[in-house]
């Protein structure tokens, strides 16, 4: 059982959008994993929460695709860390996966009506 | 991506979560948090770490082929530590099965396999048939119109399976062959190993030419390659010609015979064309190829009314018409001829039937072995459940233990099946006439005991399994790993089942022994201990003239006779069980035939001295003399059948009876009944004439020798001396009368001798598995004999509990056993003899012996439950 606590009104992660926040991410330039999971976390304002296991295997499974290149670095509070970066083919990729989410997202919008009337 | 990028190290992930911890942690200090509690939180933010671990090890890896692996190296090491169990069980399994590999093996060369031509399904024996028997070809003048009307072939061949008496060099040698069409190779679509094989040219026999086999090649040859072009004669063919050696057959085809190697092929139109043009001889075989598309029923339906029309234009007998020349029928020829495949196909499944059950019983054992086991480990699968191994998983591991230890089994059965394979073409191919085996270990053999194995594990790797997945953390800690009562239940049903087997295989081996020993003890009319048999032929060639044989004939007889060691001597055309016949027509005053099977007798030639050679007591008359020749009245004698059957019990001696409707024969005795085809059957009437007058042309004759001791060293000595005797004297084989008795029984000594060695091996198996499971069940119920022991019990009180157990257990095992054991024996009731399958002493002498072994086996086991000591079983608990 992962360790998530049920008053977070924090939303978990519709299963395979993780892997384009993490290219989103990285577009703005080479991070490492903790870093990667606190951007997602911030420019989410705070409502998206990443379970980290499930983040550096994501990680781990575009580094396998060949998306994302990853070298040993340093950190700026010079800690050793391993920093992530977007490869060609990577960016090609977060073109695809923005524009299917945008007609995904568009549609389910289209389906679910104005706001408002959510109540 | 086409190349494997380097696999990341579980090391280099740790590192890289560890980084991101401290990193986590760092953020949350400059939040001004302590030390302490900031690494705290940022482990708690990151959520499970080993399950994050195992992720990434699971990631991209065949997750069961890698659990696998390990429960194959935890079930190896399993097996290493358990040597005595695996010992045992593996050397039951390699028994079990290296037995039923072999007879498989057996059968599989004697009944299943197809003969190494191409696309042999389509291959068809042209026979006539009748309400009594199905026959070969039809004679060859109506083959012949086969040939050339017949549309549903795309070739028939003629096939007369020979044996020739041949001179490469030197002296004259005995071969196995056949007689074939110049088609023959052709239809069969066999290819040759060197050389060309026959064609239809070769028919015209200008020049005449053979084929040999390459078995005949390399041992003849020495494999060399002069032997193409090599020439031979064979005895009396063609006036003396020479034979020229053109082709090799390949080493896998022996010819359409199963068991026998034809060594030389000749064309069957050196049978000559008295043979050829005959309307009335059956000598051969037809052998067609169906066009592709045609069925049997279609090709029988055109050419049944091409065999009428011959049949009428050239009619037999009544008789014969309606019992053997009525139709014809197709037969399949994808196996050859079917004479071994009728001799042992009973047999052999029968066999099979054996050694299956013994093979159950060895299972049973393992299983009752695995489920004492499974009981033992009861705690350590309870942990493994406890910590969070999957059921799932443990039943894969137990699986893969008990796959294992089945797949050692099977391994080591392949070598117990090599060597018994072994011993089994060796006890086919023992006598004069051996049949030869070709025991192929194909992917059939070797698929068959895969197969077998499978099946085992899954049947009888099935209740520790279930057991496994049945297991119940709580109960089993809390219970500290005692079994209850139904456990043991299940093991004593298996050896009751294991009784009930060995009870059906024992009562099966002793009802075949007394057979065996039935037909070895009854009167077959001759003693047949002591007494050497050589077959001599006298080629034709030197011995062309009647009179010439019988000189050789007459200077023979005495030179042995006055040879030290041999107390008689005489020539006979047949001798007991040498599996030749010769019927001819019997016609005497005052007996009315019923039919041409009434009046047929058969005919033996033979000299003075033969009935007393054998051993067969003159009843009246007098015996032949050598006296009995050309010049004097025609004399014969007959047995006790003859005269039973063609004088109703008159006396026959004086009668003038007339033979194969030639020479008037005078009869002058009556000798009694001897067995002559087949010892199970009822002897048949039978005539005898003098070699000095007979009826055939003698050139074939059966030297037996009475000696005063064992006949096998003596019979060189003969042969030494009978070549003196005249030349290119042909000694076509040596054999013994007793050993060719043995031939005769092949099967039923076969049969005999496993399944008593079976039988055996199943006693000894069930008497180990009840040991085992009494054994089990003493040592677990230690603490209960101890506080019964403690309260009063007396130890053979103890003892005997154990005992009547024993006896529970035999007794439902012999309820079952009995009636199965009748049941099956009724099945193949023909194979015994003298003995019925319900036998009363037969089955009450197995039960006894059952019974005795079981006690005996649960001896030590009961005692040890009598000498328990209370206190020391009390305080172990």
């Amino acid at each position: 059982m992962p360790t998530r606590t049920p008053e977070d009104d924090r939303i978990a992660l519709l299963q395979g959008t993780l892997d384009l926040l993490i290219l989103k991410i990285l577009v703005l330039g080479a991070r490492h994993g903790q870093g990667i999971a606190r951007s997602i976390q911030q420019l989410s304002e705070e409502v998206f929460f990443v379970d980290h296991g499930s983040l550096y295997l994501a990680l781990q499974r575009l580094e396998d695709k060949g998306w994302i290149g990853a070298k040993w670095g340093v950190s700026e509070n010079n800690r050793k860390a391993r920093f992530y970066t977007l490869t060609v083919k990577g960016r090609a990729q977060l073109l695809e996966k923005t524009s299917q989410w945008r007609r995904l997202a568009r549609a389910i919008g289209l389906i679910l009506g104005p706001e408002e009337q959510e109540g | 991506m086409f190349w494997r990028r380097k696999k990341r190290s579980t090391a280099d992930f740790a590192e890289e979560i560890r980084s991101h911890i401290e990193l986590e942690a760092d953020e949350l200090k400059a939040a001004s948090v302590t030390d302490a509690d900031a690494r705290m939180a940022a482990r708690k933010a990151f959520g499970n770490l080993t399950a994050a671990h195992e992720r990434f090890y699971e990631r991209g890896r065949t997750v069961w082929f890698h659990d696998l692996l390990q429960d194959v190296r935890y079930g190896l090491r399993t097996m290493r530590q358990n040597s005595g169990f695996t010992a045992a069980a593996v050397l039951t399994l390699a028994l079990g099965m290296g037995a039923n590999t072999a007879i498989f093996s057996l059968i599989d060369a004697v009944l299943l396999r197809s003969l190494p031509v191409n696309d042999p399904a389509s291959l068809y024996f042209l026979n006539n048939a009748g309400g009594r028997d199905v026959g070969g070809s039809p004679p060859y003048p109506c083959f012949e119109r086969f040939r050339s009307l017949a549309k549903s072939f795309t070739g028939i061949a003629a096939y007369a399976p020979n044996d020739f008496g041949i001179r490469i060099d030197g002296p004259i040698e005995q071969v196995d062959g056949a007689r074939v069409s110049g088609n023959y190779y052709d239809v069969l679509g066999v290819a040759p190993f060197a050389g060309r094989l026959l064609t239809d040219r070769d028919d015209q026999l200008d020049p005449p030419v053979a084929v040999i086999s390459y078995g005949f090649w390399q041992r003849r040859f020495g494999g060399r390659s002069e032997a193409i072009g090599a020439t031979f004669t064979s005895d009396g063919t063609l006036n003396g010609s020479r034979f020229t050696i053109v082709g090799i057959t390949p080493k896998d085809f022996h010819g359409l015979a199963p068991g026998q190697h034809e060594d030389v092929t000749m064309p069957i139109t050196i049978a000559g064309p008295q043979l050829l043009h005959s309307t009335n001889s059956w000598f051969f075989r037809s052998v067609a190829r169906i066009r592709p598309g045609v069925t049997a029923a279609q090709a029988r339906a055109e050419i049944d009314p091409i065999f009428q029309a011959f049949m009428n234009e050239f009619p037999p007998s009544k008789d014969a018409r309606r019992d053997y020349f009525n139709h014809m029928e197709l037969s399949p020829a994808s196996h050859g001829l079917d004479l071994l495949r009728k001799r042992f196909s009973r047999p052999l499944w029968a066999l099979m039937a054996v050694v299956g059950l013994v093979l159950l019983i060895g299972c049973a054992n393992i299983t009752n072995l695995l489920l004492a086991r499974a009981a033992t480990r009861e705690k350590e699968f309870a942990v493994r459940v406890a910590i969070g191994a999957g059921r799932i998983r443990l039943f894969r591991q137990v699986l893969v233990e008990t796959g294992l230890l089945f797949a050692a089994g099977a391994a080591a059965g392949g070598a117990v099946a090599w060597w018994a394979a072994r011993g089994l073409i060796a006890f086919f191919a023992g006598g004069a006439r051996p049949i030869l085996l070709d025991i192929h270990w194909d992917w059939r053999v070797v698929g068959f005991t895969a197969a077998l194995s499978l099946l085992a594990t899954l049947v009888f790797g099935a209740a520790p399994l279930v057991r496994a997945m049945r297991t119940d953390p709580h109960a089993a800690m809390k219970d500290g790993g005692r079994t209850t009562q139904s456990r043991i239940g299940s093991g004593q049903f298996l050896v009751a089942f294991q009784v009930a087997l060995s009870m059906i295989l024992l009562a099966g081996a002793a009802l075949f022994l007394r057979t065996l020993g039935n037909l070895y003890a009854m009167g077959a009319g001759f003693h047949a201990d002591q007494v050497g048999l050589i077959l001599i032929h006298l080629p034709d060639n030197t011995y062309h003239e009647a009179s010439a044989r019988i000189a050789l004939w007459d200077r023979m007889l005495p030179a042995v006779r006055s040879l030290p060691g041999v107390r008689s001597a005489s020539l006979s055309r047949m001798t007991p069980l040498d599996g030749n016949g010769r019927g001819v027509r019997f016609e005497a005053a005052g007996y009315q035939a019923q039919s041409d099977q009434d009046r047929s007798i058969n005919l033996n030639t033979v000299s003075e001295g033969y009935f007393s050679t054998l051993g067969t007591p003159l009843l009246e008359g007098r015996d032949f003399t050598e006296s009995d020749r050309e010049g004097t009245p025609n004399v014969a004698l007959l047995n006790e059948s003859a005269r039973r059957h063609f004088f109703s019990g008159r006396d026959p001696i004086g009668t003038v009876v007339k033979l194969v409707g030639r020479p008037l024969y005078r009869i002058v005795g009556v000798v009694q009944d001897a067995k002559q085809a087949d010892l199970r059957k009822e002897a048949v009437p039978f005539v005898y004439v003098p070699v000095r007058q007979p009826i055939d042309s003698g050139a074939w004759l059966t030297l037996s020798i009475r000696t005063s001791g064992d006949p096998q060293p003596l019979i060189a000595t003969v042969q030494k001396r009978l070549r003196t005797l005249g030349p290119d004297i042909h000694i076509v084989r040596t054999d013994t009368l007793a050993r060719q008795i043995d031939e005769s029984l092949l099967e039923e000594r076969l049969i005999s001798t496993l399944a008593a060695a079976f039988g055996a091996l199943a006693l000894v198996l069930s008497a180990v598995g009840l040991y085992g499971v009494l054994a089990y069940s003493v040592a677990r119920r230690t603490s209960e004999i101890g506080i019964r022991m403690a309260l009063g019990a007396m130890p053979v009180q103890v003892t005997w509990s154990v005992l009547r157990q024993t006896l529970w257990l035999v007794a439902i095992g012999l309820a079952a056993g009995v009636p199965a054991s009748m049941f099956l024996a009724k099945l193949v009731e023909n194979l015994f003899y003298g003995v019925t399958p319900t036998d009363i002493l037969t089955q009450a002498v197995a039960a006894a012996l059952l019974a005795a072994v079981a006690l005996v086996a649960s001896y030590l086991p009961a005692r040890r439950a009598g000498r328990i000591d209370p206190l020391a079983a009390l305080r172990y608990e």
